[in-house]
């Protein structure tokens, strides 16, 4: 429950409480009589206006934020974003270039982790086959003589760099590429062959629909799937490739549009 | 014809062009292309932190980067004394 529903209470008790344990020493004086009587006044008003917030009822804004602070709180308590995070609800150290002072991001989303498995195993794979090749060539006492001196090291070397760094380019292909949903905008960023990248950006009033695509075992067993936004006129539609959890992303989007409906109706 | 390409001594490298000093010549380009490659990667990295930032620092990506290069300029310098016929 939000601190606005609590507070008043408890500022009223501790008044209260103040007020009987404080006993003016010398009633004589009127100074202290006057400020006496106003503080009397303070009050006697404050129990009306804490009634009035008792009374109102949370506005259907609030209790979206609400629904969002107590769904970050109860899932995870420390908002940073760990390192091969693909999923995280108000995320802490991140930041955008064009990102406004009060626009908090909602939802840091990136491929599901489970995608860079092909290059993972490719990658293990191709690391363990010289050493295969090695254990073979001393098991059957294979000769290399016929090879220049020091040419298999330097073909080694050449070889595990290649495959190191071609891993580690897979892996900041899939970091770069993120989308970031926050209270104003949709941001995505595509990095592609680590050579060309895109950044785009659209506002929330522009998104006209939004749609998840669940396809594949290996897609509901890990929960992860397409999600596609469609923005209206001339503006490109984002499609977020493999992030998980594709329902809540569009829950979540399909909340912020009706809130900017309601917003606007109300204006 | 040949006498002009032999004059330019362009049959005389093909002929003394052997299996192991083309693979030398291979990799040196090889890895030429490689740190050519590692560096535009560290830009576009430290490019990507000015749109981004994230938890993981890009100094840290750049720095696995950079060392990649200086593994390859290395074997270069290795490649170059190997002393193939």
């Amino acid at each position: 429950m939000p601190d606005i529903f609590v507070a008043p209470n408890e500022n009223l008790k501790t008044k209260t409480e103040d007020l009987h344990k404080r006993v003016p020493e010398d009633n004589t004086s009127l100074e202290n009589l006057n400020l006496e009587k106003e503080e009397d006044k303070a009050i006697e008003l404050e129990p009306v206006e804490v009634q009035n917030e008792m009374i109102r009822q949370p506005s259907k804004e609030e209790k979206l934020n609400i629904h969002t602070s107590l769904d970050s709180t109860n899932s995870y308590s420390n908002s940073s974003v760990p390192l091969f995070t693909s999923y995280w609800r108000n995320p802490k150290g991140v930041y955008f270039e064009t990102q406004e002072p009060n626009e908090d991001i909602i939802i840091f989303l990136r491929k599901h982790f489970l995608t860079n498995f092909n290059w993972l195993a490719s990658v293990i794979i191709l690391l363990i086959i010289p050493i295969v090749v090695f254990s073979l060539i001393t098991y059957f006492r294979y000769s290399m003589n016929f090879l220049p001196t020091g040419f298999i090291e330097v073909f080694t070397a050449t070889y595990y760099l290649f495959i190191i760094s071609y891993g580690f380019n897979r892996f900041l292909d899939w970091y770069y590429n993120i989308a970031l949903i926050t209270k104003e905008r949709i941001f995505d960023v595509e990095l592609s062959n680590l050579v060309s990248k895109t950044v785009v950006a659209t506002k929330l009033s522009l998104v006209q629909d939004v749609k998840n695509k669940q396809t594949g075992t290996m897609r509901s067993l890990f929960n992860y799937g397409d999600v596609l936004i469609q923005t209206a006129g001339a503006q490109d539609n984002f499609l977020m490739h493999a992030v998980p959890k594709p329902e809540s992303v569009v829950d979540i989007v399909e909340n912020l549009i009706g809130k900017r409906n309601r917003e606007e109706e109300n204006v | 014809m040949f006498n002009f390409l032999g004059n330019l001594n362009i049959i005389n490298l093909s002929r003394s062009l052997t299996f192991f000093s083309f693979l030398k010549l291979a990799l040196i380009l090889f890895l030429i292309g490689f740190i050519i490659f590692q560096i535009i990667i560290s830009k576009q990295i430290s490019s990507m932190e000015k749109i981004v930032i994230q938890p993981m620092s890009s100094a840290i990506l750049n720095l696995i980067s950079l060392s990649f290069i200086i593994l390859a300029v290395l074997i270069l310098i290795f490649t170059f004394t190997l002393h193939v016929k």
